[in-house]
């Protein structure tokens, strides 16, 4: 026998009544009332700690129930079974092991699930696409950061012809250059979606000194060397690839979050980030040892150039960061560090020599 | 805005108009009331004041967020209809008022195919919106007069499913008023999107398209209008006393403190670098190169005590309007009073914000059910009787049944996925 509040649905008008359990249900007493309700008729809501249980019937009308102690009792004498997901709920261990196993989604999904998705999607991506976006990138690449070139006609042709000679015959786009004079980035190049190599005046000065040095022999294969590597990007789609993979990452944030920002937005940043992952790197480490082998250079020359550019950073002070500090970026950042390219070009350089 | 004014005027006349009505009905129902101590009302009934109260806990809800948010992400978000239907139970049947607790009865399934929809909707806006012209304007047209229509969905389908004392609510904002009110609404959010795909690389021209926002403070008064002329319970109708202008004032200050504070920094950091460069160039250079690593934990604190700042003025806004809103608010015979004090909910407000970026999110919904318990504190609900006032409230005919209509759930779902305030 427990109190609760009867509502019949017509009126809101709250009825006091008593609830008695018998056999093969319940019945409610109160002033005017007086109702026999059959076990099959009647459905509990899922119980919380301190709200009214809630007993439902089959006409529509229902009970709350408020004290704690009638609470027990009417599910005691009800039966009734938590289904699974309240069961969970109600442990604090399992609760928080939804913690652990959301952590383990998370982890999975951004380490395996969105790589292998955003390559199947980036095969997808219609070459003419890939080729407009790449466009629309420089467009607004030279609105915001970068300038003409201040070279030379006759060096920019001498690139170009570097670039020609370096193009596979099978490539699923055409491959070309642009030269730019970018002081904000500094020594780089990069490629774009749809065949884009840029290289930035920073590099060619960087590779042939400030002494007016044509860009033949040694110097030329050094450019050729880092022509190779963004080929190589190319050749492997990376920088479509990067990109969906970027536009997952944000739309499955953007969803977790319910903060979204459009493609346009992030093609750029993605991009001039040089946001690429270690294995990308090597993919194009790779790509560019094959391509100078068979153009003879040997890949002792893109080392010269990578050693080239970490020492420009140096000297530009983005090295004045503590040593500590550096080492928690680099490993968050995930790329190759160039100690290490280094190294292997190197080593490449040297097993080739012996042969 | 013709239809929207004269609703507004409409329902002060039916609200005095009603209470007369009911109260020799209120003599008949009081002989029905049981064991309550009403019996003994004077005919100059004083305003009695009832207080709902919440019965929730973070500790408890806690659990229940994160076994919704595990499934939900398990599932790939098709559980989240479901999470959010267990939500709203649970804040719900919590809220109690006058010895009965809310209840909420919406199905999670047509939840889940609305935001199929919203899905397919915010795909488009952000992945097509900027593919081509026609397609941008096509788009533009679509969610311009899409989305009045969802807001009003929205609206309808939250408080048909929503019940007190085995009564539903309802909306009762009409389709045209939604237009008038949320069509401008979204013409202020959508042109500067459309206008940068329109006329791409024009900065200036953009920066114009921001323009309409002034009229945000509003636009903001039409949507609580249109939203607090529209509570229905029973045959109880809302009116809502808010003008146009309501919210001008107080987005006007908070804006103005807002934009000085920030040109007052500005230019502290503009002298504090300026005294450098006058110095000596290099000084500038060696300053920056040596200290360059201190830039990722200062700008940190620099961004928090920036959002502190922000938080305050948003808050304030905040408070204001939810006072403003709930006090402009009345049923026949009912009047609603809020009186949210400012200075303890944005201590609430900033210890829920670092909590929650201390434990990762994890004080997430401790931060939810703080906020919601404290909101409900300072509402009361004054009335001769409610007892006898809503003892003579009756069910419509067919409202207790179920409504289950697919362009409701569609529209809730869509609204929520759009970050339209609907909390209330």
């Amino acid at each position: 026998m427990i109190q609760a509040h009867y509502f019949d649905h017509r009126q809101a008008l709250l009825h006091k009544v008593i609830l008695h359990f018998q056999v093969g249900g319940i019945s409610l007493a109160g002033e005017g009332i007086d109702r026999q309700i059959d076990k099959n008729q009647l459905q509990l809501e899922e119980p919380f700690q301190d709200a009214p249980c809630i007993l439902n019937f089959a006409d529509g009308s229902h009970c709350e129930i408020h004290a704690q102690a009638d609470k027990q009792s009417l599910l005691a004498h009800l039966g009734y079974t938590p289904s699974t997901i309240e069961r969970w709920q109600h442990k604090w261990q399992a609760a928080l092991l939804a913690i652990i196993v959301m952590a383990g989604i998370f982890f999975s999904g951004y380490k395996w699930g969105v790589p292998v998705l955003a390559d199947k999607i980036a095969t997808l991506i219609p070459v003419s696409y890939e080729r407009a976006l790449g466009s629309e990138i420089i467009n607004f690449l030279d609105q915001v950061m970068l300038k003409p070139s201040g070279l030379d006609d006759r060096t920019i042709a001498q690139a170009e012809q570097l670039i020609r000679r370096l193009q596979p015959k099978d490539s699923y786009v055409p491959i070309h250059l642009e030269v730019r004079n970018a002081p904000g980035i500094g020594a780089n190049a990069f490629a774009l979606p749809g065949g884009t190599v840029v290289i930035t005046d920073q590099l060619v000065t960087l590779i042939v000194g400030n002494s007016g040095n044509e860009l033949t022999n040694a110097l030329a294969d050094e450019l050729s060397g880092v022509l190779a590597h963004e080929i190589g990007h190319i050749q492997n789609r990376h920088a479509m690839r990067r990109l969906v993979h970027k536009g997952l990452v944000t739309v499955a944030l953007g969803s977790l979050f319910g903060d979204f920002n459009s493609v346009v937005a992030l093609a750029p940043v993605a991009l001039v980030g040089q946001e690429y992952s270690r294995e990308m790197e090597i993919e194009a480490d790779t790509y560019a040892i094959a391509a100078l082998a068979k153009n003879g250079i040997s890949p002792k020359h893109l080392a010269n150039v990578l050693e080239g550019m970490s020492n420009s950073r140096k000297r530009s002070g983005a090295e004045a960061t503590p040593k500590w500090l550096r080492n928690i970026y680099a490993y968050a950042s995930s790329h190759p560090a160039s100690d290490e390219r280094i190294a292997r070009f190197r080593q490449v350089a040297a097993e080739m020599e012996r042969k | 805005m013709q239809i929207q004014t004269g609703a507004a005027d409409a329902w002060p006349h039916a609200a005095d108009a009603l209470p007369v009505k009911t109260i020799p009905d209120q003599e008949a129902a009081t002989a029905a009331v049981i064991g309550t101590d009403a019996s003994a009302a004077p005919v100059a009934e004083p305003l009695t004041e009832y207080h709902p109260s919440f019965t929730g806990t973070g500790k408890e809800y806690f659990r229940i967020w994160i076994v919704n948010l595990c499934l939900s992400l398990a599932t790939l978000g098709i559980y989240s209809a479901w999470a959010k239907v267990r939500r709203l139970k649970y804040f719900d049947r919590n809220t109690q008022l006058n010895g009965a607790s809310f209840n909420f009865h919406g199905d999670p399934n047509i939840i889940f195919r609305g935001r199929v929809i919203a899905v397919l909707l915010l795909f488009c806006y952000h992945y097509l919106f900027t593919f081509s012209k026609t397609l941008a304007l096509s788009l533009f047209v679509i969610f311009l007069l899409g989305v009045p229509w969802m807001m009003r969905s929205a609206l309808r389908f939250r408080l048909r499913n929503t019940s007190y004392m085995g009564l539903r609510c309802q909306f009762h904002g009409t389709l045209s008023g939604a237009y008038a009110t949320y069509l401008p609404v979204g013409l202020v959010v959508l042109l500067p999107g459309l206008l940068g795909v329109l006329i791409p690389h024009k900065p200036g021209i953009l920066a114009f398209a921001f323009i309409p926002y002034l009229s945000w403070p509003w636009l903001h008064a039409r949507m609580r209008m249109y939203q607090h002329n529209g509570l229905v319970f029973a045959a109880l109708k809302s009116s809502c006393s808010l003008t146009k202008g309501s919210f001008f004032l107080s987005y006007f200050i908070i804006g103005l403190s807002l934009l000085i504070f920030v040109m007052v920094i500005g230019m502290g950091a503009a002298i504090f670098f300026a005294s450098f460069k006058n110095h000596a160039a290099d000084n500038y250079k060696i300053f920056m190169e040596t200290y360059s690593w201190l830039l990722v934990p200062v700008g940190f604190l620099v961004v928090l005590l920036a959002y502190a700042i922000f938080l305050s003025g948003s808050t304030l806004l905040q408070v204001k309007i939810w006072n403003k809103s709930w006090n402009a608010t009345r049923f026949p015979g009912v009047e609603i009073e809020s009186q949210l004090p400012y200075k303890a909910f944005y201590y609430l407000q900033m210890k829920n914000l670092f909590l929650t970026l201390l434990t990762l999110g994890l004080y997430r919904p401790f931060a939810v059910v703080n906020v919601y318990r404290f909101r409900l504190q300072y509402v009361s609900v004054k009335a001769a009787s409610l007892e006898q006032l809503l003892a003579t409230q009756h069910a419509e005919t067919g409202q207790a049944g179920k409504s289950g209509q697919f362009g409701q759930a569609s529209g809730d779902s869509s609204a929520d996925l759009f970050g339209f305030d609907l909390s209330w």
